[in-house]
């Protein structure tokens, strides 16, 4: 608007011009040409100056939204004074299973889960490393491995959930390694929340709507969810459809690296850490042939750090679908009595004086 | 999706400012380079293809003129070209459709870059001078650009010699161009990235899960994917064309609101107008004129020939066959019904009849495409007897919204409804639209405006839900 | 002139089924409903038959309306 008033005004003063210096044509052309330059070039410099002011203007806001969204973990344990003496860690078995209340009557002490829906080690190690950010280090940690979390297949890196807390360097070197795709881009303004933006998009809305009302305590308190699927869900059947010769698990050198690092920042504050697995349905068993062996890795690596590796393989529960919604997650009858045998297990390890 | 990588993005920038400073004298040398960096790139095999394929089609056509055997060795050879490409395609065809002659989609199964398309320009290459309608060109550099100019090498336009040719020697670049090329390539990013790869993860949904979801929940999966496919391809095309006039190159526009056609007829007019020029020109009218003491009968194997020609162009298998069948069918009938039809508009009142007309229209096309996207003709059938039993789903939620939106959470609905949102005004004001990206004039607000929609709601990577598995 | 229009006029009516319907050398497919990619061949097979003579392809292809077919009837016409 104020360049085409800009532009009337100049072109009136050139028809003055016009008349006066008519013998020189070839100033005139490239006075004119000169002109019309300028403004294409002002336009294309405007134009880029105030989309990246917009663009970095969304990502405060964004950074806002996200920082305030009180049912994102990786925000909420930062703000909040949780302080547990038992943390739940993991992927959504974890996630669904294990109630901190379930857990209360057995143990006696305050836990928090701090498990999301699947998430691979790097996921756990960045949540662990913003817990113990904001909160006194827990006296146990309870973090759920399985053959299947040492492969890439299941479970990942959900780069999303970190995106408003770059700039912290072990969040951009753990960025960097597991989502080295992203982070070639996010050097353009905003596009840390626009890769992501079909999740990102609503949690920093709701992250807003957060904030104008006043709302700091998350939808699940103490961390646990309870799980939406409650029946079973024929997983197994199209498993075992699509390897009928049977399914071997991949190692991955990453899964593996992170899942030391989680384990080396827990002991360095001080934790004492355990790796658990739940009871996985018998009858999935035979389907997963070098089960046995990974299991076999993964105590080495517990035995390198002088942890236990604890398996509820034996439990009554593990021989009937009656008590699962898929091969490792059970339903909520399921989950009820293995988070009582759990709960009884710390009771144990307590009184042991570990 | 080839635009993920940011070595593009700058490669483009770099391209079109170093053809703007560089001597008309040079530009095709340099394109023909840049064409040649573009295709190797993205592999060493498309490279050659296309090399091997420009250098045989431009020897030849030397010594083509009055040569019938070599014309037919000629048109046999490219025919194969094509034909064993699409049998590469199919052999490598996983879980995850990604039809390699639409757009950027391409992924690394697609052996030759372009082959289908530079195979069709260069049949009409040789075609046009056997029938003394054109004279070989003499410049290789020059014939080489026409089959790997990289904004139209991956998937058309397909352009006919006479209708690029003249323009190399007669470049310019000019503000004017600059301008309004980019307008059209940000428009191309916008509906290609925000609206159609929105669509894809509910088209993905409907059609590559054996499901059995609710009739009215199949049917919006089949709409919808018609109108991504128009928006994938509809936005390449201005991506295409962008790029091509930035260079100063006036590409062959190949979408002319075909979802308001009226009929069949005229929707074929305004898809993939460059492809179905090609077919029209080279089976179409010739066939016809031939036959065409036989009236109608003529009419009727010119539609049954180019239409069999073409499915086994966009693929080989029992699907595309399928699907174009279906046009044939649909074609016929409008051919044998003309009159009837003719004469029922006089009756009707003008706008309900060209509404229905409209609705019809992309009725029918919608049930053809079930066969061009299933993965087989017995999981298109499986679709259609979905789409009309069990027509209401019990619960809206898990058996509505939850499929489309793919998830029930709070967050896939939100997403799945501005993807409405934004496609369905998209589809509105596509007039007012397309007339912005034809726009000459810097505007400072509509490309902010644009830019930012693209950083908000596009999808950047390739629409990929974290897709884990619970076992 | 005037007998080569009507006569021509005649094969229109016919082909299209409309014996209402006016041509001028002006007049293109976007005048006729009728007239299109599917009925144009037809309808130049009828108008090859009422004048007894054959277009070539190139001819066919170059007729932007019915002027041009006009010119190039004249101009058979004369050659024979």
């Amino acid at each position: 608007m104020s360049f085409s008033i800009h532009r009337a005004k100049k072109r009136d003063t050139r028809s003055d011009k016009l008349e006066v210096s008519s013998s020189r044509p070839s100033f005139r052309r490239s006075y004119r040409e000169q002109l019309k330059k300028l403004n294409n070039i002002q336009k294309i410099s405007f134009t880029i100056i105030i989309t990246l002011l917009l663009l970095s203007g969304l990502g405060r806001l964004y950074d806002f939204g996200l920082h305030h969204n009180a049912n994102i973990k990786a925000a909420y344990v930062q703000s909040a004074k949780i302080d547990a003496a038992l943390l739940i860690h993991g992927p959504c078995e974890p996630l669904w299973m294990i109630s901190p209340k379930t857990l209360y009557v057995q143990t006696g002490i305050k836990s928090y889960n701090l498990a999301l829906s699947h998430s691979d080690f790097a996921d756990n190690y960045l949540h662990l490393y913003f817990y113990l950010k904001g909160n006194k280090a827990p006296r146990y940690l309870f973090l759920y491995v399985t053959p299947e979390s040492m492969d890439p297949k299941y479970n990942t890196f959900n780069t999303y959930r970190f995106a408003s807390f770059l700039g912290d360097p072990v969040v951009d070197s753990v960025v960097k390694e597991c989502d080295p795709a992203y982070y070639k881009w996010i050097m353009i303004p905003f596009m840390k929340y626009a890769f992501y933006n079909n999740t990102i998009n609503f949690e920093a809305l709701q992250g807003m709507k957060h904030y104008f009302g006043k709302r700091t305590i998350p939808y699940y308190p103490d961390g646990y969810e309870p799980p939406i699927q409650r029946v079973w869900d024929n997983h197994l059947e199209e498993f075992i459809h699509l390897y009928p010769q049977g399914y071997n698990f991949n190692w991955d050198r990453l899964r593996e690296k992170y899942l030391c690092k989680t384990i080396e920042l827990a002991q360095r504050s001080g934790i004492k850490v355990y790796l658990y697995e739940s009871p996985v349905l018998k009858e999935a068993v035979p389907y997963q042939p070098n089960r046995q062996q990974i299991t076999g890795k993964i105590e080495a690596i517990a035995g390198k750090y002088g942890i236990k590796y604890v398996r509820f393989e034996n439990m009554k529960i593990a021989e009937s679908r009656k008590y699962y919604m898929s091969a490792l997650n059970t339903n909520m009858e399921g989950s009820r009595i293995f988070t009582d045998s759990l709960g009884r297990y710390i009771k144990n390890e307590m009184t042991a004086g570990n | 999706m080839i635009f993920n990588s940011p070595i593009i993005l700058l490669f483009l920038i770099a391209v079109i400012t170093l053809n703007y400073f560089v001597s008309p004298l040079f530009r095709s040398f340099f394109l023909l380079a840049a064409s040649f960096a573009f295709i190797g790139y993205y592999s060493i095999e498309s490279l050659l293809a296309v090399i091997i394929f420009a250098g045989f089609n431009f020897y030849i056509a030397k010594k083509i003129s009055g040569n019938r055997l070599l014309y037919i060795t000629g048109l046999l050879l490219n025919s194969y070209a094509i034909i064993m490409f699409n049998y590469f395609h199919i052999t490598k065809h996983g879980v995850d459709f990604s039809y390699s002659f639409v757009s950027f989609n391409i992924g690394s199964f697609v052996v030759a870059l372009g082959l289908s398309f530079y195979s069709l320009q260069n049949i009409a290459y040789l075609s046009e001078i056997y029938f003394k309608r054109f004279k070989p060109v003499k410049n290789i550099v020059e014939f080489g650009l026409y089959n790997s100019f990289f904004p139209k090498v991956i998937s058309g336009p397909v352009m006919l010699p006479a209708e690029f040719m003249p323009q190399i020697s007669k470049n310019t670049v000019t503000k004017e161009k600059l301008i309004s090329g980019f307008n059209r390539f940000l428009v191309g990013v916008f509906k290609k990235i925000v609206i159609a790869d929105r669509l894809s993860p509910a088209v993905h949904s409907i059609f590559d899960f054996g499901d059995q979801y609710s009739g009215i929940t199949t049917i919006a999966g089949i709409y919808l994917f018609t109108i991504q496919l128009y928006f994938d391809f509809s936005g390449y095309t201005d991506m295409a064309l962008g790029i091509g006039k930035m260079l100063g190159y006036d590409l062959k526009e190949n979408f002319n609101f075909p979802l308001r056609s009226t009929s069949v007829s005229e929707f074929w007019r305004r898809w993939h107008i460059s492809l179905i020029g090609w077919f029209t020109n080279y089976i179409y009218y010739p066939l016809v004129y031939r036959l065409r003491s036989y009236k109608k009968a003529a009419a009727l194997t010119g539609i049954v020939v180019t239409f069999l020609v073409s499915g086994i162009w966009h693929g080989i298998g029992l699907t595309f066959l399928a699907w174009a069948f279906c046009h044939i069918v649909y074609l016929s009938f409008e051919l044998m019904s003309k009159r009837f039809r003719v004469s029922l508009s006089g009756k009707v009142n003008h706008e309900i009849y060209e509404a229905i007309s409209i609705f019809i229209v992309f009725n029918a096309v919608c049930f053809s495409n079930i066969f061009f996207r299933s993965a087989s003709v017995e999981a298109a059938f499986q679709l259609i007897e979905n789409s009309v039993s069990h027509f209401f789903p019990v619960n809206w939620l898990s058996g509505f919204i939850a499929p489309l939106a793919v998830g029930g959470h709070q967050v896939d609905e939100f997403n799945f409804y501005i993807s409405l949102l934004i496609c369905g005004s998209c589809l509105l004001f596509e007039r007012r639209i397309n007339k912005l990206a034809l726009s000459t004039k810097l505007n400072v607000w509509f490309i902010t405006i644009v830019t930012l929609l693209i950083f908000l709601f596009g999808i950047f990577n390739n629409g990929e839900r974290f897709i884990y598995m619970q076992f | 002139m005037q007998q080569l229009t009507e006569q021509l006029q005649k094969v229109f009516r016919k082909v299209f089924m409309d014996e209402k319907l006016t041509i001028g050398p002006g007049t293109t497919a976007k005048d006729i409903k009728m007239w299109d990619s599917l009925t144009h061949l037809e309808l130049i097979a009828a108008v090859e038959e009422e004048f007894g003579i054959k277009f070539t392809f190139s001819e066919v292809m170059q007729f932007n309306n019915v002027g041009d077919m006009m010119d190039v009837i004249r101009k058979i016409k004369n050659d024979l």
